[in-house]
């Protein structure tokens, strides 16, 4: 460990070479090494305290002799290789969904009054958790789920459920289709980020000019250089598709379950020993993952080789067809996306006061109010928790990311060639990390030191996922903002620290805000997290939402969903209206 | 005189420490009474699942009474499943922490506690102190003192009992069928509309059990540890009934239902036409709270079903240990076990034996309203055992091997 933390900083200094001159630049040198061990050492741990199992090392349950045990015991499982191919199709087709769809979108609908619209409404899609996501689309697309209700019986003829199911199918394509959905508005956010680094609209007039549509310039010239900046969140995106629990658990078959699901069973099952097959079962999914990750990486560099060659040997054939069909296509997906979103959050809201719906009557029987009055009985001490530990970790990390941020700018400008991080890989690696496969050992060691189920170490584990979200949306901004304002305000108000907070923070404030928002959202939807570092003092929303799942009452589970959705959406709304009231008198500084 | 005064006294004092006044039940009294000073003050967390709200509000209302009369503060830790509880106290003991623990109270049974037990999870035998425990049914329901073939030691409070009870939407399905045979004839008349429970989920392994009860002619070596070389040739009859259930069940049994709430959901909206439950009062909170039609009704089948009993733990490094103690005390009161039983709050099985409590105490379960959902009170007698704990892995391992790979 001490080696490791060692090389580390070792490679912090080494990047470091350039002259930084005055106190803050100085001090902000230390930043980005801080920040990579302070949240790269929780998972290196738990790591640990998962290999270790996953060989038969646990002595607390008098298993002290490494063997191979747990890894015979966990191919032995019956279905494991089905449910391996569900989590494979499911997060890889959900990857691929996403980014294909996201591209149909941008080439077809660029600077369309759709995309913009959609555009804006993005940090709303994604504020919304995960779990109350899945449980309003299935609600809404299940069998029994309210399109049938409102369908039935006038069009379909259906007095009782039908026999035909999207969701729970056997092949996880139920899984597939509300995770794409769920990732559909985070590929696109992350584009459009990326897209503020390259020059779109030049491109397309210089292509233009030589005579392409904008639809093949998007293909062929934008596209590519798209691509490698979405890697990372295309990283992410797939690691989490492999990872999932709750949406497996929702909208996923069980005849097997997901790989992550079984593992999660593991994990819980009444005989202790199956904690080693867990273990093994949580380092084999590590490996899968890295292998997912390798294999997307010479994906899409094949990709990008194969259509530079294509480029390069003349092939200019173009589809018309084809291109009509990407604009459609582009369009009805986004619009569905929208409407998905907004049905389920309708249908949460209808569900949570009804007090009897029966099926196929479009709305309900009867209505109360009791089931709020419930759950904001039962939330109100949970609602706290979650506040502060959410607003605890989104302004720490937003402090730590501006400072690393705020270092890799003034590195850029001490020397061109310097622009890039190249530690900083290391603060993603909990994005693409199982979660299950390390927070039992991270459990282990803060027990050990005594530094468990208080609030302080929850916000510490939820930085460790708050912090590369943070990263990820914010370096774009912050890296794209013209340096020269900075300068100008350096040189006539003579400090650096007058002139980042009168002039290049209130410039930035409104990604700063959006990026805070989106960290607390990323806090709220901790689930596994809270709950192994929680040790049941502080119950979530989250984790409160998730126990009362497990009963099944659909006007309860609304309304707890409806309040893990409610507190995102505050933040975010907040983080829209400071900046309008903020500017309202600078014209320069509104929206278009 | 006055060393002869004293001398008398003093012999008097000798003398009143002989008298047979201070017997074993004045102290057991007088320790008892320890334990509830001790516990004032005290906090105690009961780990124990969330997703039933009948439950979450008939604990509210413990936590009010308690604070009320023993200055304790019960909170209900609402988990989704008791193997995330076990999986704490195991870390706990893993990083060595065995004193303090995050849990006080863990509700618990089958192989959760006999897992527990094994590891040394679980507080030395400390049932039989609580006042309480002498009105406890150990002879009438021998589940209180064998969870699942696992003698409870003293170790887990019998809190509650537990029974497999069908129910059903008596307008759409007003004959409902009370046996496996009649439930597959049912199926075959209404395709479509029967399922069960994907196992590991326990509602589908009770149910897989119950067939096998059911369809197996001699039953004495379900309560036997299950060996390898009998277990092809005494499943098979239950392998035989599922391959015909399937074949018309719903999905064609490619799919199957997560769970027992999920079964619910589709009964409610009529995607099933039968569900079950452990609860037998799972139909009357559902048709009281507007989550099922008025028109439910609960059964159990002729030769009866599984039952259990559902229990209180106190793992062995419990932080709050005396007022915990007064906690299942509480718990295990003739008011309270009453209160738990009305079907309108929770409909939860006392584990006390009626004929045995003070008259007054009695009359408060007579109290307790009947409810037409409720299965008819003869149902609860035919109750029959847990099969040995070893089975449940069976079980579970072979479904899975033939039907969901």
């Amino acid at each position: 460990m001490a080696k490791a933390l060692r090389t580390v900083s070792q490679v912090t200094r080494s990047t470091d070479t350039a002259p930084i001159e005055g106190p803050l630049r100085t001090a902000l040198q230390f930043f980005p090494g801080l920040t990579a061990t302070l949240f790269i050492l929780p998972v290196l741990l738990g790591l640990l305290g998962t290999w270790l199992p996953a060989f038969g090392y646990l002595p607390s349950i008098g298993a002290d002799s490494f063997s191979l045990q747990p890894w015979r015991n966990l191919l032995d499982n019956p279905g494991i290789g089905k449910a391996l191919g569900i989590s494979l199709l499911s997060s890889w087709g959900a990857m691929l969904l996403s980014l294909l769809i996201s591209c149909v979108l941008l080439a077809g609908c660029w600077q369309s009054q759709l995309l913009r619209w959609l555009q804006r409404s993005l940090p709303l899609l994604l504020a919304v958790p995960h779990a109350a996501f899945a449980i309003g689309v299935v609600a809404l697309l299940a069998p029994g789920g309210w399109l049938l209700r409102l369908l039935s019986p006038w069009a379909t003829g259906l007095a009782a459920p039908p026999f035909f199911s999207l969701m729970n199918d056997p092949n996880g394509f139920g899984l597939l289709l509300v995770l794409t959905l769920k990732e559909l508005p985070f590929v696109l956010f992350m584009s459009f980020i990326a897209l503020g680094q390259l020059q779109v609209e030049r491109t397309l007039y210089v292509c233009r000019s030589l005579g392409y549509a904008d639809t093949s310039s998007w293909w062929r010239v934008l596209m590519p250089q798209l691509l490698p900046r979405l890697r990372l969140p295309l990283y992410a995106v797939l690691a989490y598709g492999l990872s999932v629990v709750d949406i497996a658990l929702i909208a996923g078959p069980n005849t097997p379950p997901a790989f992550a699901v079984m593992l999660d069973r593991m994990f819980n099952h009444p005989d202790i020993t199956t904690r080693l097959t867990g273990s093994a079962a949580a380092t084999f999914l590590l490996l899968l993952t890295v292998g997912s990750l390798l294999l997307w990486f010479f994906v899409e560099r094949l990709y990008l080789y194969w259509m530079s060659r294509r480029a390069s040997k003349g092939h200019r054939r173009d589809n018309r067809f084809v291109r009509s069909l990407q604009v459609g296509a582009g369009q009805v997906t986004a619009v569905t996306l929208l409407i998905i979103t907004a049905g389920a959050f309708v249908l949460l809201l209808l569900w949570s006061v009804s007090f009897r719906w029966s099926f196929p009557d479009a709305l309900p029987d009867s209505y109360s109010l009791r089931f709020w009055q419930r759950g904001w009985q039962q939330l109100s001490l949970p609602i706290w928790y979650t506040l502060a530990t959410g607003i605890a970790s989104a302004l720490i990390g937003l402090l730590l990311v501006v400072a690393c941020l705020e270092h890799e700018v003034t590195r850029r400008r001490c020397s061109a060639r310097n622009t890039g991080p190249r530690l900083f890989w290391l603060i993603y690696i909990p994005l693409i990390t199982p979660q299950i496969a390390f927070l039992f050992g991270v459990q282990t060691v803060l027990l050990q030191v005594n530094a468990w189920g208080n609030l302080w170490s929850l916000v510490w584990i939820h930085l460790v996922f708050v912090i590369p979200y943070l990263f990820l949306s914010l370096s774009g901004p912050y890296r794209n903002f013209d340096d020269r304002y900075l300068q100008q305000a350096e040189i006539l108000c003579g400090s650096e620290w007058r002139a980042l907070w009168r002039v290049k923070w209130p410039m930035l404030l409104r990604p700063l805000l959006a990026v805070t928002a989106l960290g607390f959202a990323v806090s709220v939807s901790q689930y596994l997290a809270t709950l192994y570092i929680g040790a049941g003092r502080l119950p979530s929303v989250t984790t409160e939402t998730v126990a009362i799942a497990t009963g099944g009452d659909r006007r309860l589970i609304a309304v707890f969903a409806l309040f893990q959705w409610l507190l995102p959406l505050i933040m975010y709304s907040l983080a829209l209206l400071i900046p309008w009231y903020i500017f309202r008198h600078r014209k320069a500084m509104q929206l278009s | 005189m006055l060393k002869i005064i004293k001398q008398s006294l003093l012999f008097l004092l000798l003398l009143w420490g002989l008298v047979p006044g201070s017997n074993a039940f004045d102290e057991a009294a007088e320790q008892w009474h320890l334990t509830e000073e001790r516990a004032r003050g005290g906090e105690v967390y009961l780990n124990a699942w969330g997703g039933n709200e009948a439950v979450n509000q008939y604990l509210q209302w413990a936590a009010g009474e308690l604070r009320r009369r023993f200055d304790i503060r019960l909170t209900h830790v609402r988990v989704a499943g008791t193997g995330d509880v076990v999986s704490r106290v195991l870390a706990e003991k893993a990083a060595g922490r065995d004193a303090g623990g995050s849990v006080d109270l863990i509700w618990i049974n089958g192989e959760n506690f006999m897992a527990m037990q094994q590891q040394n999870l679980l507080l030395p035998p400390w049932t039989m102190d609580l006042p309480n425990y002498q009105y406890v049914d150990e002879v009438g329901k021998p589940s209180v003192v064998i969870d699942f073939s696992t003698p409870v030691n003293h170790q887990e409070m019998p809190w509650g009992m537990a029974q497999l009870v069908f129910y059903h939407d008596s307008a759409r399905v007003p004959e409902p069928p009370h046996s496996m045979y009649e439930l597959l004839r049912y199926a075959n008349d209404n395709p479509g509309r029967v399922s069960y429970p994907a196992p590991p989920d326990f509602h589908g392994t009770t149910f897989l059990k119950q067939i096998l009860m059911e369809l197996s002619g001699d039953t004495d070596f379900l309560y036997l540890p299950a060996i390898q070389s009998d277990i092809d040739e005494r499943l098979a009859v239950l392998w035989d009934f599922l391959d015909q259930l399937h074949a018309v069940a719903w999905q064609r049994g490619n799919r199957f239902p997560a769970d027992g709430p999920r079964m619910k959901q589709m009964l409610s909206d009529g995607e099933l036409h039968i569900a079950f439950s452990f609860n037998p009062a799972e139909a009357v909170n559902g048709v009281v709270s507007g989550e099922l039609p008025a028109s439910v009704r609960s059964y159990v089948h002729h030769h009866g079903t599984l039952g259990n009993t559902h229990f209180l733990a106190i793992p062995y490094n419990a932080n709050a240990i005396d007022a915990a103690k007064v906690v299942s005390n509480f718990l295990l009161s003739a008011e309270a076990q009453a209160k738990k039983a009305d079907p309108s709050i929770w409909g939860d099985p006392t584990v006390l034996a009626l004929d045995v409590l003070p008259e007054e105490q009695r009359a408060l379960f007579e109290e307790a309203l009947s409810h037409p959902a409720m299965p008819t009170p003869s149902a609860s007698q035919q109750v029959l055992l847990e099969p040995d704990a070893s089975w449940v892995r069976v079980l579970e391992y072979e479904w899975q091997r033939r039907y969901a790979r």
